[in-house]
């Protein structure tokens, strides 16, 4: 287990440098003056322009270009957007905003789409089966930032629960934006448990298990869904990467001061350095959250370990 | 076990005659090929043909008769046949010009005559959201194409011979994953100045062709194990011919079903994209766009918003429902 | 201590306390006129055609046939594991010490199985648990059943591993299947199997998926393992030769019925019916070296679409004109042999020197 441990981490480190290196190239190697690509439309005063070459160290050539800003990584700094404030304060305030956000979701998504996914699994053909496939496919559909503005217009706007925009009050305010980036993930959690539960209850082991004389609940609830779950776990890692791109439509939608409203409002501005920085950083985040899985998934499959 | 064998000594020779009773020829039962007694819990698999030796194109044949009566795909066949010709033609389903404009009709409701309404330009909504297929369909198709064609080349290349091939390719794919699509794609189109269709659909193509090649390339790793690979390489067929006739048709399935399921995704995620102001840009007709205008106006006017939506959703359902169908057809261990 | 005949007579206190009422004179098992159908898209697959057998104490029953002719079925009833829709049990009973099982009602057939009849499958690798212990799988039965605390169940289990010889038991028990090769991992199946001292255990193929030097060692292991017990055993298997030392009968099954029964010294030495003679026939010898294989012609049938008369005419070579038209009762042929030939008393005296 140590040693599988020892590799991922060995692993992660030539991929993290891959990663920033790519989209330190794709800014920086696009045709043209980087200065330009990075600011956009917007002219920039000369003095601001003097201060991002030297920022990114732009007479250099690439390589040592971006070994200096690895650097700048390495130690916190992500940059800064036009008027020098650097980008860990802008994300300051905000990272905590969109942690309880993804969180939020995070939780709704795995109670409701699993219990879903085992109803539903359970009895395949049913009427929970069918009623959990048709709505997941439809969920799944419906582009997230539509089922947004739905939600606002019926849910907040026509029968006023909940409100529809800010943080105004706490803990109301995540709901409706936490249960609408949350129900892509939940769409897809319900039917991967579906049919990880399905396939898994024709397994041997299972029949086996119940010639032990053991209750239908242990079966389902011990053997069964401890297999089952497995391709779940694993699929939580790739949803953090999805439940960041959804934090920035969510978050621009419900009008939540998050990370991914700052990376909107940037695009929007054409402000290329906060954008980058703050998009390192977030995959700094999802590949550390990877790592984390693949620990947790040599924890629930024993037979992991020895790869 | 010598006693055992002692047991079972057969006759020195096999007799075919019961002493005293004559023999008697009769036609024999017509020959059935034999039902493996499915276990509990397996009868949908109660069907499980022996495996053939030789590539089972048998699949193909088999697969196409499931899905002419199966009334998933019927459906979701029938709403992309509908939007494609909407794509193709959309003076079929309209007269109007999505481009001609007046601001006297800025934001009108629908009505008998305009069934959408108008949107704050004074656009014929019907128009913009008929002509927005074009859009959707073409870059959904045209990013599914490339990146598939992307994912088979490299894919084969590296299932089959592994090595520090694959070792390459695995690591750049990893490298890919870290990065989530909508952060790169936000990364990448923020920083072009003119956003077309080809810058798009390249950044979206760059984006999904790795998930594509790792299905790809564990469905040839699987393949090439076959019997039947060993056997047409022991004929001396050449390793492309290997790949492209034999290895291809038996490990493109989940590709197949992989294409049909990103094809929704991949207009899902233009239009995500569009909408967050990193896509398409103006004159383009988009369904994204016309939704992210739709947002300053919502509570006056979600019409504006409705429309677009529902197009939208009902495209990307119907290429979903459709990997759902060929999933059903295609893959044998859900049938 | 587990498992052994002291144990049995326990037990049967415990039983009646469940409320069923088991005669301690009856056999241990009895299947009578057993008839399982499948009710599927294609058809409905007659699985069983009244199968009937009887099982004592101390006995051991091998259940032959090729794949298709039913012997799992007839398990998998007596077991209550066959899933219902589609399996349906349309006629028969299958008495356990002198009750229907099928009379029972699921909490109580739950509480027959794995305590008072256990089963083990072919593939220890697919039917063991993958993700959890060894050990842990084992101690389940005492957990489940009896309620046994952790640490006291754990050390059943290495006693259990340690009788069934696994070596290092101690130091095995909390290791995964996968961990195991594939004899130890049946062991293992046939310790958990054992755990609770059932009356009767059914080996379906235990040794198919194993090397023949290991098949020998599980063989004499559930011979030894009967002895002590003094349980039934139900042999299911398509493999003649394992069974030769260890039976004590035999029941040929072909097409969901029993073709052939009695003793496995007549059976080897006299089949009775053409389909037993062809399977002696096709088992290869030394003696046979240079010659050529001897198989049985044809397929076993569909059973949606079973042949008209005998099952098996189409394949016999002995078929005549009535073997075509009218399906042949099991005829007793005296001392507990039977065989379902029209011409069993002829097949039975055919000179095999």
């Amino acid at each position: 287990m140590g040693r599988y441990l020892v590799r991922r981490v060995l692993q992660f480190i030539p991929v993290f440098i891959g990663a920033t290196f790519l989209i330190f190239a794709l800014v920086f190697m696009i045709p043209g003056d980087p200065i330009r690509a990075l600011s956009g439309d917007k002219p920039l005063p000369q003095s601001v322009q003097d201060t991002l070459r030297q920022q990114y160290n732009l007479d250099e050539p690439l390589w040592k270009q971006y070994v200096l800003y690895l650097g700048g990584v390495a130690q916190g700094d992500f940059g800064e957007d036009f008027r020098g404030r650097e980008v860990t304060e802008i994300m300051g305030d905000r990272l905590p905003v969109t942690a309880k956000l993804a969180l939020y979701a995070f939780v709704f998504e795995m109670i409701i789409g699993v219990a879903a996914g085992i109803m539903a699994g359970l009895k395949k053909g049913g009427f929970m089966d069918n009623l959990v496939r048709i709505s997941t496919l439809a969920v799944i559909s419906i582009p997230i930032f539509v089922l947004g503005f739905i939600a606002q217009l019926v849910i907040g706007v026509r029968f006023g629960w909940l409100p529809v925009s800010g943080l105004r009050e706490g803990f109301m305010s995540y709901i409706m934006p936490a249960m609408v980036l949350g129900s892509v993930s939940l769409a897809y959690i319900a039917r991967l448990t579906r049919t990880s539960l399905a396939e898994n209850m024709r397994s041997d082991y299972v029949r086996t298990a119940t010639s032990k004389g053991l209750s239908r609940r242990r079966v389902v609830g011990v053997h069964a869904l401890r297999n089952s779950l497995i391709p779940v776990i694993t699929f939580l890692g790739v949803d953090l990467g999805a439940l960041m791109g959804g934090a920035i439509i969510t978050e621009a939608i419900f009008n939540i001061p998050g990370i991914g409203n700052a990376v909107y409002q940037a695009t929007l501005r054409q402000e290329g350095t906060v954008v980058v920085g703050i998009v390192t950083f977030l995959v700094l985040v999802f590949m550390i959250s990877n790592l984390l899985v693949d620990a947790l998934y040599a924890v629930l499959d024993p037979r992991i370990r020895y790869e | 076990m010598s006693e055992t064998r002692d047991r079972a000594k057969g006759p020195k020779t096999r007799q075919t005659e019961l002493p005293g009773i004559p023999p008697h020829e009769t036609e024999p039962a017509p020959r059935l090929p034999p039902l493996e007694i499915p276990a509990p819990g397996e009868y949908d698999d109660a069907t499980q043909k022996e495996p053939v030796a030789g590539p089972p194109a048998s699949l193909w044949s088999d697969a196409w008769a499931d899905l002419r009566t199966n009334w998933i795909f019927l459906i979701s066949a029938a709403i992309i046949l509908l939007f494609t010709v909407m794509a193709i033609a959309p003076q079929l389903f309209t007269s109007a010009n999505p481009r001609e404009c007046f601001l006297s009709n800025s934001l009108v409701r629908p009505s008998a005559e305009h069934w959408f309404g108008f949107d704050l330009q004074g656009c014929d909504y019907y128009a913009r959201t008929v002509y927005g297929a074009r859009v959707s369909m073409s870059i959904g198709v045209t990013v599914t194409a490339f990146a598939a064609l992307l994912a088979v080349i490299m894919g084969s290349l590296s299932g089959y011979y592994g090595g520090w091939v694959d070792a390459i390719i695995a690591r750049l794919t990893d490298i890919w994953f870290a990065i989530p699509t909508i952060l790169g794609g936000i990364v990448i189109l923020s920083l072009l100045g003119t956003r077309g269709f080809f810058q798009v659909a390249f950044v979206l193509i760059i984006l999904g062709w790795p998930t594509m090649l790792r299905l790809y390339r564990s469905s040839v790793i699987s393949v090439k194990e076959q019997d039947y690979i060993e056997a047409a390489r022991a004929l001396g067929a050449s390793d492309f011919r290997i790949l492209s006739k034999h290895i291809l048709p038996n490990a493109i399935a989940p590709v197949v079903i992989y294409a049909a399921i990103t094809t929704g995704v991949i207009i899902s995620a233009e239009a995500a994209l569009s909408f967050l102001g990193v896509g398409l840009q103006l004159p383009a007709i988009s369904w994204g766009l016309m939704i992210s205008g739709a947002q300053v106006r919502i509570l006056q006017a979600p019409h504006l918003l409705l429309f677009p939506g529902i197009f939208l959703s009902l495209a990307v359902f119907g290429f979903i429902l459709m990997g759902d169908a060929l999933r059903d057809a295609l893959d044998p261990k859900s049938r | 201590m587990v498992a052994d005949g002291q144990l049995l007579e326990e037990q049967q206190i415990v039983a009646d306390i469940s409320g069923v009422n088991f005669d301690p004179e009856a056999p241990l098992l009895e299947v009578d006129d057993l008839h399982v159908e499948f009710r599927l898209r294609e058809g409905v697959v007659h699985a069983n055609n009244g199968v009937s057998y009887t099982l004592n104490k101390g006995e051991t029953l091998a259940i032959v046939g090729e794949s298709g002719s039913g012997k799992t079925v007839s398990a998998q009833a007596v077991m209550g594991i066959i899933d219902t829709p589609p399996g349906y049990i349309t006629k028969g009973a299958a008495r356990f010490r002198g009750v229907d099982l099928f009379t029972l009602d699921e909490e109580e057939r739950r509480a027959i199985r794995g305590e008072r009849i256990a089963m083990i499958f072919q593939d220890a690798l697919t039917a063991l648990n993958p993700v959890f212990p060894v050990g842990w799988q084992i101690a389940e039965m005492f957990r489940s059943h009896r309620g046994t605390s952790r640490a006291e169940a754990r050390k059943y289990a290495i006693e259990l591993l340690e009788r069934v010889r696994i070596p290092g038991a101690k130091e095995r028990v909390d290791s995964y299947p996968h961990e195991f090769s594939g004899g130890m991992r049946q062991r293992a199946m046939i310790a958990m199997a054992l755990a609770l001292g059932p009356e009767v255990l059914i080996a379906d193929e235990p040794t198919t998926a194993l090397d023949v030097t290991v098949q020998a060692q599980i063989m004499e292991l559930l011979d030894s393992l009967q002895g002590e017990t003094g349980m039934g055993l139900i042999l299911i298997t398509h493999d003649l030769a394992v069974i030769a030392e260890v039976a004590d009968r035999a029941m040929v099954m072909y097409a969901g019925e029993a073709f052939e029964s009695g003793t496995i010294d007549e059976i080897f030495e006299s089949p009775a019916n053409p389909y037993t003679l062809g399977l002696m026939e096709s088992i290869a010898t030394p003696e046979q070296k240079g010659g050529r294989l001897i198989p049985i012609e044809g397929s076993p049938p569909d059973l949606r679409n079973i042949p008209r008369g005998c099952p098996f005419h189409p394949r016999c070579r002995f078929r005549q004109e009535i073997c075509v038209e009218e399906e042949p009762a099991l005829r007793e042929l005296g001392g507990g042999r039977a065989s379902k030939c029209h011409f069993a008393e002829e097949v039975v005296k055919l000179d095999r020197s």
